[in-house]
């Protein structure tokens, strides 16, 4: 982390322009950023940080021609505490409530939740011991050799088996949301398309702004982990109206059709991923608000 | 355990330090008179925090900077209000509010466990909420009201929170025992008779490795 | 002179209890406590460490050049640079690399984060030799063997270390003779996470050819002998310190690292070295799992009655000793124990709570809950007919010992939790919520808590004033001291609030002894702060006696007694004096009491005697066992998803004495919620592809949270008994207390007809759901 460098970013273009010269990330909340960096996971991590947070007009939630608006800089504990979007989005309030920790959701925030890195054990493990596919490394997937208890059950996608971690993604996904950045405005389903490390298909220029959410729809997120904080999804389920979308099961969020679904793609070590799907598609349904 | 330890008042005992200190504890004075701050005789210095060379600029810091530490990023130079108290500081840029708290102002008091977002054994508060320290920026925190567990208490007297922690026996090991208090000061902030469920919920963002949960607990159900 | 008559007090000093809670309670609370890392001095320097990325072989070659180049590092130290001018190999870094992760060198600068960006600056090539990494490729005829022998005890031409058998009576004609046998072969189950708070650290400075060290660790007398080993200078230049210590158990710090930052300091010219871990690097260095398997085979009379028992069992612990758990919880005349510890490329230690006794009792709970069915007996009525009864002696070396307190405390569990009217064949309740119910039991004699446990040194002193201090070997935490400051008031007769705690964690002014922590402190620290009073005690009478009123009278020694810090004749209770009025006047030997305690054996199997006498006192019995325990759990698993909904445990220790109430009801709820932890929770450490240690965060390892474990549900209640070994009649309780990992899996399996199979880890719900047939 020697010769770091942090810089303000005054407005958005000028957090483009810097991250146009390379080698540079925006940093909203932070947590995803901080941790990566103090652990050395990748070889491509950025060494000019862009802090995002003092440009103004990114932080709201508002309702807008039936749609749900919130910035990106919105933090995860206010959307959890809003009653706008209880309302307007039940499923979105369920999912941002349940993210990581009290005091990570304080500061977090929906950009960086959909923006954050994959969370598998050997794609984490610090000082990049495992410098694996999805890193640009030459190591293969070590979880298809190894432990592959918190992976995709449909199989790898660029060689990578890990799994979307955003608890807000599959209801985003679900919603049929729309993501608007600072170069276009793209469908949730798109936008989770892995394209490098991140979860996501933004270019390194690229800058999330706000969230759009259609509502008028009944919905109900339900997540399932070992822990009941702190933990990501191993599996959740993201009901809003007919779609089910799944998270924690492939490296993006899981469209599912029909009433349940079947592994593709399980090993000895994950196959139980299908068994809490099922349960939690019939929990969710049941439980729409 | 009679809660005064000390007859005398804490104005006097702290007036022959030279410096408002908060809940800090008089440590160093190197550690105390940060870049920046006026040393006793009123006239105000800049340290490097590297080699510790004085000098009576900041532009003769960031020169030393360029040809002593040749390589190394010039830090940033900030104001950091900590239980009451303006700090000017020098800051590396990665260097995380937590570390800066510790190394830079020798509050020790927050502890770093994995550094990572996981443990919250580096909770202080920020505005009010309740925050891993070793996950921010130090750089960023210019204008924003930091509190750590030395500011809790005057030092002398417990607060009612912590004085609730003791008459419980709340604390095994200790090390997570700051993060614990910081987030449940926050919570009685914010709801004075915190139930059950409602602390659980609260302080669901720290570990104990001494497994010490249930002592912990009962130490805030009810508030204070 | 009389020995003071120990009551059975403990749990009614409540009130004195909180008002002498040791201060350094407060140090913790107001963030004064001064932890390893809390420091700064000018100059200093940070230390981390390069870890090696494969399981076995040796360093061939360290290039750190680019390390060196990066601004800011000051020096990177490999095996030969340490081992240079030291009178040992050194052991931290190490050049023979035993597992995954091992330390290879140690890189020092200005800046903890620069010294961890050059980790991967430092290249390392590595002759690479086969290495055995799971337990289940050393068991059995074609078990495979690690080349180079391990850092102690591997027994040659195998892969075990320390091969533990006892035996007694003959179990093959015992099983013979019985009316129904049966084979377990139990499942392979882990013990404890090893993911402390604060992780490893040491810090080290020079002052001429005088040492200091700062360590996070409970044991600094040993380290203290190492880095005399190591660095040849002499132990009166050595100053070692722990003064507050984060949990994680055992003795956290490794004996090398010690010697380790005070080799580096010196090299550096004696510059202030602070060596810390990341949360990876403290998992790596004390990663090791200990897996454990056992093959039972039990066999009993028409009646239920265990006959005889022949056990054979593996773990990856150093040493697989017979347990107190098969030996003095139930009555067996017949029984055949091999265990076997094996030794594989894993990390040489780890945070341990417990080794050895929570997998001994799941593993017995499964035999015995399954045999219980073939009489059509509840787990109770078995373990009812097979417990020991209240006065039945040691059946290895026909001793008595604290029988009494496991009947007891089962008895309680039993009656507290409704067990009886709430106990149900398995897997037959289901519950309106569509859970399953379950309910389990355990009872064991553990092995811990014993008052042999350890060497311990103590020193007590009394100042002009009349007041007392008191100093120990070991850290701060505060609980410890305020037991001892009991004990020696007791002794004493002392006002409670007039005993403080001194400079514990303290080499400089501290006797030698061993490992300051875990549950064998209060029964052998508090013997050595009992014979340290007694030793103050008799020299302030022998020395009051010369002085008013007391000479007057011609009072002898043993007229004397003392009470509330006032020394007075027994049959002449008007003639008195405080302790301030004689300390005013006496020379400074009067108030100073030294104390030790010495263990006898570390062996459970064999009771060479606690029986002796110091200076006059009879102190200690033959035989003595750890503390009992026993545990109701009472469960709802979903069986849609696996999850574990733990409604109710009952958890009841035999504490000897009790000396300290809310320390031991501390304890006794930290443990229970650690089982909770060890069943439920616990995550994945090795690749099992590689051995390579993968679990190195919070999220891997799995601590639960405030919303995982809800401790309203925790009832706890200790059961006092008099230890015989000990003079006051106190035992340690922190061990015992982690039985009930035991009783939890016997709750799953009541709530759902079948074992879970832990396979080496918790019983997570995918577990759980594999027990189901649904994963």
């Amino acid at each position: 982390m020697d010769n770091l460098v942090h810089v303000n970013a005054g407005s958005l273009d000028d957090a483009v322009a810097q991250l146009a010269k390379g080698g540079a990330e925006v940093c909203a909340g932070g947590t995803d950023l901080m941790s990566s960096l103090k652990g050395f996971i990748s070889d491509n991590l950025p060494t000019t940080i862009v802090n995002i947070k003092q440009i103004s007009g990114l932080s709201y939630i508002k309702e807008d021609g039936g749609m749900l608006k919130i910035g990106a800089l919105t933090t995860l504990d206010e959307i959890a505490n809003s009653s706008v979007v209880a309302s307007k989005c039940a499923a979105l309030a369920q999912a941002a409530a349940v993210v990581a920790s009290p005091e990570i959701r304080n500061v977090g925030t929906i950009g960086g939740n959909i923006c954050q890195r994959p969370r598998c054990i050997y794609y984490r493990n610090e000082y990049n011991d495992f410098n694996c596919a999805r890193k640009g490394g030459k190591g293969g997937c070590y979880a298809l050799t190894g432990l592959s208890r918190y992976h995709s059950i449909f199989g790898l996608v660029n060689g990578c088996m890990a799994v979307c971690p955003s608890d807000t993604a599959p209801v985003l996904v679900a919603a049929g949301a729309k993501i608007v950045t600072t170069k276009k405005t793209w469908e949730a389903a798109d936008f989770f398309k892995i394209k490098g490390e991140k979860i996501n298909s933004l270019d390194a220029d690229e800058i999330v702004t706000e969230i759009q959410v259609p509502t008028g729809k009944k919905s109900c997120y339900k997540k399932f982990a070992f822990r009941k904080s702190f933990d990501f999804p191993l599996v959740s389920c993201a009901v809003v109206g007919d779609k089910v979308v799944l998270g924690g099961v492939y490296n993006s969020p899981y469209e599912v059709s029909g009433d349940t679904v079947k592994a593709t793609s399980a090993t000895a070590y994950n196959k139980y991923k299908e068994q809490i799907a099922n349960t939690l598609i019939k929990r969710a349904k049941a439980d729409v608000k | 355990m009679s809660k005064e330890m000390f007859k005398i008042s804490r104005r006097e005992f702290l007036k022959d330090a030279g410096l408002v200190v908060g809940g800090a504890t008089v440590g160093s004075a190197a550690l105390l008179s940060a870049c920046g701050n006026k040393d006793k005789k009123g006239e105000t210095k800049y340290i490097c925090p590297i080699d510790s060379k004085e000098f009576s600029s900041l532009k003769d810091l960031k020169d030393h900077y360029a040809s002593a530490h040749e390589g190394q990023a010039i830090p940033a130079f900030k104001t950091l209000n900590v239980n009451g108290v303006d700090y000017n500081l020098v800051i590396n840029d990665y260097w995380s509010l937590g570390w800066v708290l510790r190394e830079q102002l020798g509050l020790y008091g927050t502890k770093i466990g994995c550094d990572m977002g996981q443990c919250g054994a580096c909770t202080v508060l920020v505005d009010d909420k309740p925050v891993y320290s070793c996950l921010l920026f130090a750089c960023e925190m210019e204008g924003k009201r930091i509190r750590t567990v030395e500011g809790l208490s005057d030092g002398i007297t417990l607060s009612p929170l912590q004085q609730r922690f003791y008459d419980n026996n709340a604390t095994q090991c200790g090390f997570c025992t700051a993060g614990f208090l910081m987030a449940a000061t926050a919570l009685i902030e914010k709801k004075s008779k915190p139930t059950n469920d409602e602390v659980r919920s609260a302080l669901s963002g720290h570990l104990c490795m001494c497994q010490n949960f249930k002592k912990t607990l009962e130490s805030v159900v009810g508030g204070v | 002179m009389a020995l003071p008559e120990m009551k059975i007090v403990g749990l009614d000093n409540e009130a004195a209890q909180k008002e002498i809670r040791s201060r350094n309670m407060q140090s913790i609370l107001t963030g004064r406590a001064d932890y390893v890392n809390d420091r700064k001095m000018a100059g200093m320097l940070w230390a981390t460490t390069k870890h090696a990325t494969i399981s076995h072989g040796t360093v061939k070659k360290v290039d750190a050049s680019k390390a060196l180049a990066l601004p800011g590092v000051k020096a990177v130290f490999t095996y030969d640079d340490i081992t240079a001018g030291t009178g040992a190999a050194a052991m931290f870094p190490q050049k023979t690399v035993l597992y995954w992760g091992a330390p290879v060198a140690v890189i020092v600068a200005d800046d903890w984060y620069t010294a961890e960006r050059a980790i991967n600056l430092v290249n390392v090539e590595y002759d690479v030799l086969p290495a055995v990494v799971k337990t289940t490729d050393v068991v059995g005829d074609d078990g495979v063997a690690v080349e180079n022998a391990p850092l102690s005890g591997r027994l040659a031409d195998t892969n075990y270390a320390n091969s533990m058998p006892a035996e007694r009576g003959d179990v093959a004609a015992g099983l013979k003779a019985s009316a129904y046998t049966k084979t377990y072969n139990l499942p392979w189950t882990t013990t404890h996470q090893h993911a402390p708070i604060e992780q490893y650290t040491a810090f080290a400075y020079w002052i001429e050819d005088d040492v200091y060290v700062y360590l996070s660790t409970q044991n600094i007398h040993g380290h203290r002998t190492i880095i005399r080993n190591r660095l040849q200078i002499p132990l009166n230049k050595i100053h070692c310190f722990n003064h507050y210590c984060g949990g994680g158990h055992g003795q956290r710090l490794n004996n090398e690292e010690a010697a380790m930052v005070a080799a580096i300091s010196r090299k550096l010219g004696g510059v202030p070295v602070m060596w810390r871990c990341s949360k990876k690097h403290s998992m790596l260095l004390a990663g090791r799992q200990h897996d454990d398997k056992g093959i039972f085979t039990m066999g009993c009379d028409k009646d239920g009655k265990i006959v005889a028992l022949d056990c054979e069992y593996w773990t990856t612990n150093y040493g697989a000793t017979i347990t107190p758990i098969i030996s003095a919880t139930f009555t067996i005349p017949n029984l055949k124990w091999v265990g076997h510890g094996t030794y594989l490329n894993q990390p040489d230690r780890c945070a341990w709570r417990c080794v050895n006794d929570p997998p001994t009792a799941v593993h017995l709970t499964m035999a015995m809950d399954d045999m219980a069915e073939h009489y059509n007996m509840n787990p109770y009525e078995f373990r009812k007919k097979n417990i020991m009864g209240e006065h039945d002696l040691d059946q290895d070396t026909g001793n008595p010992f604290c029988t009494k307190e496991v009947n007891e405390c089962m008895e309680t569990v039993v009656e507290k939790s409704g067990y009886l009217s709430k106990w149900h064949k398995p897997g037959t309740k289901t519950l309106s919520n569509g859970r399953l119910h379950g309910i389990g039991l355990h009872a064991h004699h553990d092995s811990h808590g014993r008052v042999n446990g350890n060497d311990r040194g103590a020193v007590v002193l009394m100042t002009p004033d009349g007041t007392i201090l008191t100093e120990n070997g070991g850290s701060k935490p505060h609980n410890a001291p305020t037991e001892m400051n009991i004990i020696v008031a007791e002794v004493l007769g002392a006002k409670v609030t007039d005993v403080n705690c001194g400079d514990y964690g303290n080499t400089d002014v501290t006797l030698n002894g061993g490992m300051h922590g875990g549950s064998s402190f209060t029964g052998s620290c508090g013997a050595a702060f009992y014979s340290a009073a007694m030793d103050l005690k008799k020299k302030l009478f022998t020395y009051a006696i010369t002085r008013e009123p007391f000479a007057a009278e011609g009072a002898k020694v043993e007229d004397l007694d003392s009470k509330d810090s006032v020394i007075f004749m027994t049959k002449k209770p008007d003639v008195k004096a405080t302790f301030a009025n004689i300390m005013a006047t006496a020379q400074p030997m009067a108030g100073v009491g030294v104390g030790w305690h010495a263990q006898q054996n570390a062996t459970a199997t064999v009771n060479a005697g606690l029986q002796r006498e110091k200076d006059g006192f009879p102190v200690g019995h033959k035989a003595e066992w750890g503390s009992a325990a026993a545990s109701v759990t009472e469960v709802e698993v979903d069986p849609e998803t696996g999850e574990v909904f733990i409604t109710g445990h009952w958890n009841s220790v035999g504490c000897g004495r009790v000396i300290y109430k809310d320390g031991v009801l501390q304890q006794m709820g930290s443990g229970s919620e650690l089982q909770y932890a060890q069943a439920l929770y616990y995550g994945d450490i090795h690749d099992p592809a590689t051995g390579a240690i993968i679990g190195t965060q919070y999220t891997e390892s799995q601590l639960p949270t405030t919303l995982d474990i809800d401790p309203t549900t925790n009832y706890l209640y200790p059961v006092e008994g008099d230890d015989h070994s000990g003079p006051l009649g106190a035992h340690g309780i922190g061990e015992p207390c982690v039985g009930s990992y035991a009783s939890i899996l016997a709750a799953i399996y009541n709530a759902i007809g079948k074992w879970v199979d832990p396979d080496h880890g918790a019983c997570n719900p995918d577990r759980v759901l594999k027990a189901l047939g649904k994963a």
